[in-house]
């Protein structure tokens, strides 16, 4: 049985399934559907709709805005809130106050003349978030949703959430190059700063099944292991949002599409129903769903000293290297590096200079030092 | 019982007196240098010995010997020794010399010592019938030997006769199945059944019976037909002596059989053919078959001529398996040790079969040894396996008992990484028990049991099984009316478990239970028909979903839909009729009949209005055995076969099927959490034909077998489904789902050599198969109410399957697969959404995975040869997918982290090697 032993180990160290990364074949298609996402929020929050273009999958994936487009929140009751156009296809309103009785519809002209009507809509008042929680789990801190309606009307919620870090630069200069200069750098402006990022993914929970209309800990995000988006103090806004049942089959149709798809199982993909029509021509695809109602948002901090077995981590790997005062010109002429200060390998007669790349030194190449109203 | 005893005695005494039975000769006298004449004449003077010899080889002998009251046989070795002269003595001892060979002094023996039973049958009939005796060590069917067979009469009569009997393997007493008997001139043939009973009507009078089994040697009996009678046959296995002369037989059952697109195989050429960890699978055995296709090599469901997966009945002695993969697909769930063969009905399904659409997969095991105990066992890199037989009372019931288990977690870390966190374990078990009554009645009991378990990369376990039992009584009522009555079980069921999230912890299982009864007969009517009728009833009884909470703290609601029940009836009558020698017939008339049965609470809808929830007008409850809905029609089973000549034939077949339950599954391949539904008053059953055209040539005296089968076949009121269409638990199933048309055509050629050291197949299939979802009152259609092609709609493909023996312990099979890429459905664009670029799809299935190409080798190493050892041994060293081509198994774009990002998987995406040990005991 020798034999098999080896044969065993040695099968043990190969790998035989494999993911590739596949570049489909081009296919030209003229087609290009608009793209309508958005949330009419009724309350103090602003509702904003964003008009979009899809493009091909070779396109350079920049947002095709569809600008200069009249948009119209029009009620059961006959009532209209034209929305202002913001820019960059953005449409809004500061705040809207709607009657919570009334169903509401979206009308879009755009610039090209094609008018789009969505079906009217039921307003959705979100319950409050009973807590935003977290956990030290063995893949880092995964933060929950928790929410419950005691009126049991809500059922169909989804998510999204903004984060923002706190952080610093690797190394808390005290010198800095000005007009090829050394001069000291005190206070060190570019030593603390913020940075945010916003949800990539569908966040969407039922509680159809359950006896109380309750989500208990829904996974909302995961941060990595000693990710140095926790390493002075991190924040996630969360926004919770009540759908109806066919918004919900929406979201879940567009979550089984793009996220939960490639697995040996998974079911081949289905088009997902828009509530958004051209008026005219009924078969053209357009892509999104319109939800309204009023969202609720929660916001939570937390510090690395809070996180059981929490190691700082950092961004960039960062080095340092000596320059003496005659070289300084040619490391950071080009702005590339940044000196930290006086190096330690050097003597008051001859000092030497500590250098390190720019993003090591400057948190400003990062993020920015403007401290969020929040914080 | 006693009166044959006694006959067995009677005629033993009869039978010629051998050698060692004779009275020894002693012989005594001095010798010295005589010559052998003079010799012979010396011992015939004192005794009643007789020499026979030609004096021109005798003359340069001289005896030279001194002997007292020493055997003659001692004596003539003596004296011969050393030359090439031999002796004979016979029972009136005369002494024959001969030079080279010895004289034969009797008759040979008639088959193993042969006695001629009389049977008396009604009176009237006293049949006459050859059996063997049991046991005798050595003993030799002879070819020259003439059979009597009835009353025997002094001229022969007019008119036929009809010549039943079993055939069995002489080592082993297990019986022979698909033996071919037929007669040269005239051209009369049959087959053994499943039990190695045959039964052949042939003019009275002097015949040549051919016998050719599967792995047997083939025989003759010359036969003398007086009347109806019984002729037990037993034949001997192929032994491969070393420099044996292979005599080609006729092989011709491709040519003569009337029924097209059967495959056959036995589990010496599927244990041939190389696999994923070197592991024997029927079923993978099969997608090397022409027509027969898979979507991937994760998934053991498979494609017949454009069917879907669901719609292959798979019968292991008669059992139906709902699920037939272990480990999510990547092993078929049938002991290799156990199988005998498999037989694949791809077009003309005979009429004893029904409620699926597109094949019949029937897959017999081996009997147990009925003489001495005896075992296999396997070692692989993923399962060990080990099946044990023998008899239970000997010469009449035998037991074959199979198992396998898996230590498989360490390959599910080889999986593509977002599988690495995953288990899974598997088990089966199989038991077959046959038992003797007499010769008119036996009884078969099998038994089946399988366990899956698995998580894939979560924490939510997964678990299925099959569970089944039959038992089959097996009477012949007379020589021409044959019967067997089957009664059985199955079960399939599983269940899902997940509790991570304490609130949200559930458990939901699903389960599948039918009673099955069947009658099947089977009445020869006269030498050119045969008749086959019978019945057959199946009980659903099927739990859809109960959905239930996980813990103490769990707020999950049960949930429990409502179970179905159902009731299926078929009657079949087909008519095997050679009208010529040249021109068969098969026509069979299936009629089945479906009731969907209460309890349970129906979903109404408007009339002509889509079935969707707004049309819902409301519900209607009915009590318990209540008839809800009856679906019934006709199936028809008609083949037909022209013989151009003794090597050449043509086919043709029309046959209709119809299914009443439907697997309700979105994804491409069958999953564990597929489940099963019922036809009710909104589900209506699919229904199917297919018309085929067949050719078949045989070669090189029938050692190659060549055919070209062209087929086309429609669908209806298959099962597809609404965008975003809710499987599991949903309380009303038929507003997610649409029915479909299909349609598949194809043509499929084989050329297959079965004999010699390079033996195998290749085979090439083009074929395509499409869909359509164009039903205006669904108020919803799949790109646009066109045909459009279907997951497993694979044109091209090229198979080739071979073994080549270097000598007798060491054989190399390869095969070889091409296949164009499945069809996939593919982005056409992109759009922001969500706070992600996402993709938006093209209409359904418009694009291909790249083209697939595999090639595996092993080497397949016996231990010696040696008859005399309790075990032998043999390793089966190989490498899956040699080239190492990263076949994909699917294309996806998934967005990440905001990004669209294109994958291809592969399954196997390196070469992998594999070991296999076997012992056989």
């Amino acid at each position: 049985m020798k034999r098999t032993t080896v044969i065993f180990s040695l099968l043990l160290s190969l790998s035989f399934g494999c993911r590739e990364a596949y570049i489909p074949p081009l296919h030209s298609t003229n087609n290009t559907y608009l793209v309508v996402e958005g949330f009419i929020n009724n309350g103090p929050d602003s509702t904003y709709i964003t008009l979009s273009h899809t493009f091909t999958l070779n396109d350079t994936g920049v947002v095709k805005p569809e600008l200069h487009a009249k948009l119209i929140v029009e009620g059961k009751d006959n009532s209209s809130y034209p929305l202002q156009e913001w820019g960059n296809g953005q449409y809004g309103l500061p705040s809207l106050i709607l009657n919570n009785a009334v169903q509401y519809r979206l009308r879009i002209g755009t610039q090209d003349g094609k008018k789009y009507l969505s079906d009217f809509v039921d307003l959705k008042a979100s319950p409050p978030i009973d807590s935003i929680s977290w956990k030290r789990t063995g893949d880092g801190v995964q933060i929950y949703a928790n929410t419950h309606d005691p009126q049991s009307n809500s059922h169909y919620y989804r998510w999204n959430f903004q984060e923002t870090w706190q952080f610093h630069s690797v190394y808390d200069a005290t010198l800095q190059w000005v007009n090829d200069g050394i001069v000291p750098l005190n206070p060190n402006p570019y030593y603390t700063c913020w940075d945010y990022a916003s949800s990539t993914s569908v966040l969407l929970s039922a509680s159809t099944k359950l006896a109380k209309d309750e989500i208990y800990e829904y996974p909302i995000e995961l941060i990595p292991s000693n990710s140095w988006l926790i390493s002075v103090r991190y924040s996630i806004l969360v926004k919770q949002y009540v759908l109806t049942s066919d918004a919900y089959d929406f979201w879940l149709n567009l979550q089984r599409n793009t996220e939960q798809i490639g697995s040996i199982f998974s079911p081949q993909p289905s088009a997902a129903k828009s509530n958004i029509h051209n008026i005219a021509d009924s078969s053209e695809p357009v892509v999104g769903f319109l939800s309204a109602g009023t969202l609720q948002k929660q916001r939570i901090f937390i510090t690395p000293d809070q996180i059981p077995n929490w190691g700082i981590g950092t961004y960039e790997d960062c080095t340092t290297f000596s320059s003496p005062p005659d070289s300084l010109y040619y490391y950071l002429h080009a702005g590339y590096n940044l000196p930290i200060g006086f190096s330690s390998s050097g003597s008051p007669g001859a000092p030497r200079y500590d250098i390190s790349s720019g993003s090591c030194v400057k948190c400003t190449l990062i993020g920015t030092n403007i401290k969020p109203s929040y914080w | 019982m006693r009166q044959l005893l006694l006959l067995f005695i009677a005629l033993y005494a009869l039978s010629p007196v051998s050698a060692q039975d004779r009275k020894p000769i002693l012989v005594s006298g001095d010798f010295q240098g005589i010559g052998f004449p003079q010799f012979a004449k010396t011992l015939e003077a004192g005794s009643s010995l007789h020499f026979y010899y030609n004096p021109a080889q005798v003359d340069s002998l001289s005896i030279r010997l001194s002997v007292k009251d020493q055997p003659l046989e001692s004596v003539l070795d003596q004296i011969l020794q050393g030359t090439n002269l031999v002796y004979s003595i016979d029972r009136f001892n005369h002494v024959f010399i001969s030079k080279g060979f010895h004289i034969l002094t009797s008759i040979p023996e008639p088959t193993s010592a042969d006695s001629a039973r009389m049977v008396s049958g009604g009176g009237r009939n006293v049949v006459a019938t050859y059996a063997k005796e049991k046991g005798k060590k050595g003993s030799v069917t002879s070819e020259n030997k003439l059979y009597e067979i009835g009353i025997k009469t002094n001229t022969i009569q007019r008119g036929a006769a009809l010549l039943i009997g079993h055939v069995k393997n002489t080592r082993t007493g297990e019986p022979i199945v698909g033996a071919a008997i037929y007669t040269d001139a005239p051209v009369v043939s049959t087959v053994t059944d499943q039990y190695g009973y045959y039964a052949i009507t042939l003019p009275r009078g002097h015949h040549v019976l051919n016998i050719q089994g599967l792995g047997m040697r083939d025989s003759k009996y010359q036969i003398v037909l007086y009347s109806e009678g019984i002729l037990d046959i037993d034949l001997r296995e192929t032994v491969t002596t070393l420099k044996e002369v292979v005599v080609s037989a006729q092989k011709t059952a491709n040519i003569r059989q009337v029924q097209m697109g059967v495959e056959h195989l036995n589990i010496a050429t599927i244990k041939q053919v190389p696999t994923v960890m070197g592991e024997a699978d029927v079923l993978r055995v099969i997608l090397t078959l022409p027509g027969v296709k898979s979507v991937g090599e994760a998934s053991t469901g498979f494609n017949v001529r454009g069917g879907a997966a669901d719609q292959n009945l798979i019968l292991f002695n008669d059992m139906t398996i709902y699920n037939p993969s272990h480990f999510f697909g990547m092993f078929s769930a049938f002991n290799p040790d156990v199988v005998k063969d498999i037989e694949l009905y791809k077009s003309s399904v005979p009429a004893k079969y029904g409620g699926r659409l597109s094949s019949v997969l029937d897959i017999n095991s081996r009997e147990g040894n009925k003489k001495e105990m005896h075992g296999t066992a396997g070692i692989g890199l993923i399962t060990s396996r080990i099946a044990l037989e023998g008899p239970l009372v000997k010469d009449k019931t035998s037991f074959i008992l199979g198992g396998r288990t898996t230590y498989a977690n360490w390959l599910l870390g080889l999986l593509p990484s977002q599988y690495k966190n995953s288990k899974g374990s598997f088990n089966d078990l199989d038991l077959g028990i046959s038992h003797q009554i007499n010769s008119r009645n036996s009884l078969y009991f099998s038994g089946y049991m399988s366990n899956d378990k698995f998580n894939l990369n979560s924490d939510t376990t997964y678990g299925y099984g099959n569970k089944s039992l039959s038992v089959k009584w097996k009477h012949a009522f007379s020589h021409k009316l044959t019967s067997a009555f089957t009664a059985g079980f199955d079960r399939y069921n599983y269940n899902v478990s997940s509790g991570a999230n304490v609130v949200n912890a559930f458990k939901l299982a699903f389960d599948i239970n039918q009673f099955n009864f069947k009658t099947d007969f089977s009445w020869s009517v006269g030498s050119k028909n045969t008749i086959d009728f019978g019945t057959s009833t199946i009980r659903y009884l099927l739990h859809p979903g109960t959905y239930t909470p996980y813990g103490k703290q769990s707020l999950v609601v049960a949930d429990t839909l409502a179970k179905e029940q159902a009731l299926e009836n078929a009657l079949y009558l087909s008519d095997h009729y050679n009208i010529t020698s040249q021109l068969a017939l098969d026509a069979g008339l299936r009629f089945s009949m479906y009731n969907f049965l209460g309890p349970y609470t129906q979903n109404l809808y408007a009339p002509g209005q889509p079935v969707q929830l707004i049309n819902q007008t409301g519900t209607k409850t009915y009590t318990s055995g209540a008839n809800i809905k009856t679906y019934q029609g006709p199936e028809y089973r008609v083949s037909m076969r022209y013989a151009l000549t003794n090597s050449f034939s043509i086919k043709a077949g029309y046959n209709t099927l119809r299914q009443y339950i439907h697997m309700l599954s979105n994804t491409t391949s069958i999953a564990p959490t597929d489940i099963w539904k019922l036809s009710d008053a909104n589900i209506k059953p699919s229904t199917g034909d297919q018309v085929s055209l067949g050719f078949y040539k045989n070669l090189r005296s029938n050692t190659i077998e060549t055919s070209v089968e062209v087929y086309y076949k429609r669908l209806k009121d298959y099962l597809d489904y609404r965008s975003g269409a809710t499987l599991i638990m949903n309380h009303h199933i038929e507003t997610d789902v649409l029915n479909s048309k299909g349609k598949a055509y194809g043509v499929e050629l084989s050329i297959k050599k079965t004999t010699g050291k390079l033996n195998g197949w290749v085979s090439y299939t083009w074929s395509r198969t499409f869909l359509k979802t164009d039903d205006p009152t669904a108020g919803e259609t799949v790109n646009n109410g066109n045909y459009y092609p279907a997951d497993f709609d694979i044109p091209n493909n090229v198979t080739v399957v071979g073994n080549f023996k270097v000598n007798h312990r060491f054989s190399v099979s390869m095969n070889a697969v091409y296949a164009t890429g499945r069809p996939i459905t593919l982005p056409i664009d992109r759009y922001y959404y969500g706070g992600s670029q996402r993709v938006l799809y093209s209409d359904r299935n418009q694009y291909r995975v790249p083209n697939y190409f595999r090639t595996d080798l092993s080497l397949n190493i016996d231990g010696n040869h040696k008859v005399h050892q309790w075990s032998h041994n043999s390793w089966t060293v190989g490498v899956y997918n040699l080239t190492g081509r990263h076949n994909p198994y699917s294309v996806y774009f998934v967005s990440e982290n905001g990004q669209v990002n294109g994958y291809k998987l592969s399954i196997f995406g390196s070469a992998i090697p594999f070991v296999n040990y076997n012992i056989r005991f």
